[in-house]
């Protein structure tokens, strides 16, 4: 046998050994190695492997589970909450629903700059392969339009439920304090959520244009671009850029003119 | 009785084997530090891209400002949990100098210096940038943080790195030591992969196209991720329909089928493919590339190894047949110039 030549244990408390080359010797030098001496960090180690990928599994499961509605099975929701400190910190909170459920229409984000004076105003829109290369840098641009749209919650928050009257019978009141409240509770604190998420993106959107036109003042708005069906390029000859696969989504403005 | 509770302990007993044997086993390092070398280099090129307009994104009149970035990552229930350094500076001097530190640390992971640090330091940044720039990401960055946080586990500088080199330059001439480190990184990676297929296929079973075999078809109609125009295809609903069907069952199967010999190969073909049609023709050439890297994870070592000595051998070969043709030339020319009887004495 060859004299050893490094003895110590490495940062991971492995030994290495210039004696445990091959995997009939390795087992005999690396505690974590299966079949070798040390079961109780092989113990440690699964226990810490088996946390770990059930957090993976967890968030794509809990994804999965929302509904169309929001609403989430128990179970997902009740293990998400004990995953996602650990999901989130390390960047797995994710559904990996990538063109799913279906491929959808995409969405820009087109800004007017009005400038002062006569200046003729600016009027642009991104993601642009004109003015974002490489293609990546395009794409950063196309999730940040994304990110707006899918954020998106209209200016009105869910109504809340009428308070039955005084002379309402005992189901009607059960109705209004155990299942009607908590449910607008529960979907006002997600609105509120959502809404402040989309107004603060937003408004560092404008302000992120506005500092490159120093003076102007700048409007958003959210174009949605649907991909045709088929049969409108087979049959009717279009374009995929055909004027009327663009919709503006535009903010309805609520009444008082608050937004 | 006996005989059922003896079977039951046997049966525990044979899964604790198998759990041992699945994560503990010694794994040559090749495969790790093919991904350390190609997932590092994506990890790079991610960042340099974010160079190119980096205070557009960081500054302080950033497309996404730090207010709106901890939104975007707080939960309905109003907590926080993930973090990033970049949400406390928004001066350009301190951005750039921790930008340049960061694209210093990826490349220092690319060519395995001091690899058990930068594998760290690198798993810190992606996940400090994610977390920064979340609203401005997409699968390409879950890739690459999954791949940033596994590489801390083993060891990918033990082998094609100037960790390496200098290990040798040192005197230390032992060859890569298996290690159960490596292996768990390995099957970390390979267990999350099947997790983004599983519930990639599961997400798709949801949908309609997908089953009516359209979904393609408006994958290849959106103008936005369109590199390569495959709208041709609409004249051909059939085929469409089969890279439909191909598609949602490879995803959803993947995590059965990729582990067995016989039908990993099928898996990981479809995988270059389907990646590598992304990457052409669908706008995202980094998110297929860094796609393929996470299958490497279901190459063998001896594999990759033998892959890689094939591939210098052959680039030594050429470069020596070079050599040789560059000499025959040069001598060609020389003669040319030179007087008759000088060139019939090189001929000879």
């Amino acid at each position: 046998m060859t004299p050893r030549r490094n003895n110590a244990p490495d940062a991971s408390g492995e030994l290495a050994t210039s004696a445990n080359r091959s995997h009939d010797t390795a087992s005999t030098v690396d505690p974590l190695a299966a079949g070798g001496p040390n079961s109780k960090y092989r113990l440690a180690v699964s226990v810490l492997i088996a946390l770990h990928v059930a957090a993976v599994f967890i968030c794509p499961f809990a994804f999965a589970c929302q509904v169309s509605n929001q609403s989430m099975s128990p179970f997902a929701s009740g293990l998400y909450g004990l995953a996602r400190p650990y999901s989130q910190a390390l960047y797995l909170d994710h559904g990996y629903f990538f063109f799913a459920p279906d491929p959808g229409a995409c969405h820009l984000v087109r800004y007017e700059v009005t400038l002062k004076g006569d200046a003729q105003p600016i009027i642009k829109t991104f993601p642009s392969l004109d003015d974002q290369w490489p293609r990546l840098l395009y794409h950063r641009h196309f999730m940040m339009a994304e990110t707006l749209h899918n954020t998106y919650a209209p200016p009105t928050p869910p109504v809340e439920p009428t308070p039955p009257p005084a002379n309402s019978t005992r189901q009607q009141k059960t109705q209004y304090n155990r299942i009607d409240l908590p449910i607008y509770r529960e979907a006002k604190t997600t609105y509120d959520a959502r809404r402040e998420q989309h107004l603060a993106l937003r408004g560092s959107m404008i302000k992120h244009l506005e500092s490159l036109h120093p003076g102007g003042k700048v409007k958003l708005i959210r174009v949605e671009h649907r991909p045709l069906f088929p049969n409108e390029m087979t049959d009717l000859g279009k374009k995929l850029d055909a004027a009327d696969t663009y919709t503006d989504l535009v903010e309805p403005t609520v009444a008082g003119g608050a937004q | 009785m006996n005989s059922l509770a003896r079977h039951i302990t046997e049966w525990f007993r044979d899964i604790v084997v198998a759990w041992d044997r699945f994560w503990f086993t010694p794994s040559e390092p090749h495969t790790l530090a093919m991904i350390r070398i190609l997932g590092g280099s994506m990890l790079l090129y991610t960042h340099l891209v974010w160079s190119l307009n980096l205070e557009a994104f960081l500054g302080k009149t950033s497309w996404i400002s730090n207010r709106a970035s901890v939104l975007l990552n707080k939960g309905y229930d109003g907590e926080v949990y993930a973090w990033s350094h970049l949400w406390y500076i928004d001066s350009p001097a301190l951005i750039w100098t921790f930008h340049i530190i960061a694209l210093i640390v990826f490349a220092m992971l690319v060519v395995g210096f001091q690899t058990r640090v930068a594998s760290v330091l690198a798993a810190i940044f992606t996940l400090s940038y994610c977390h920064r720039l979340n609203g401005a990401l997409f699968g390409l960055d879950q890739v690459n943080a999954m791949i940033a946080i596994y590489l801390m586990v083993g060891r990918s500088g033990d082998v094609w790195s100037i960790d390496r080199w200098l290990a040798i330059r040192r005197g230390d001439l032992t060859p890569p030591i298996p290690r159960a480190s490596t292996n768990i990184a390995m099957r970390l990676i390979q267990l999350h992969m099947c997790v983004i297929y599983l519930f990639g296929g599961i997400g798709k079973m949801r949908g309609e196209t997908w089953w009516d075999g359209s979904a393609v078809w408006f994958a290849f109609a959106s103008l936005e991720y369109q590199s390569l125009d495959m709208t041709w295809m609409v004249r051909w609903p059939w085929l469409i329909s089969i890279l439909t069907h191909i598609t949602v069952f490879w995803e959803t199967f993947y995590c059965f089928l990729v582990w067995s010999r016989y039908t990993r190969p099928i898996c990981l073909g479809l995988a270059v493919a389907v990646h590598g049609g992304i990457a052409l023709s669908l706008g995202m050439p980094t998110f297929g590339i860094a796609m393929i890297i996470g299958n490497m994870a279901f190459v063998s070592p001896e594999l990759v190894k033998q892959s890689v000595a094939a591939i210098s051998r052959f680039t030594i070969r050429k470069s020596s047949t070079n050599h040789d043709e560059s000499k025959v030339a040069a001598s060609k020319l020389a003669s040319t110039t030179m007087p008759a009887t000088t060139y019939v004495r090189i001929n000879s």
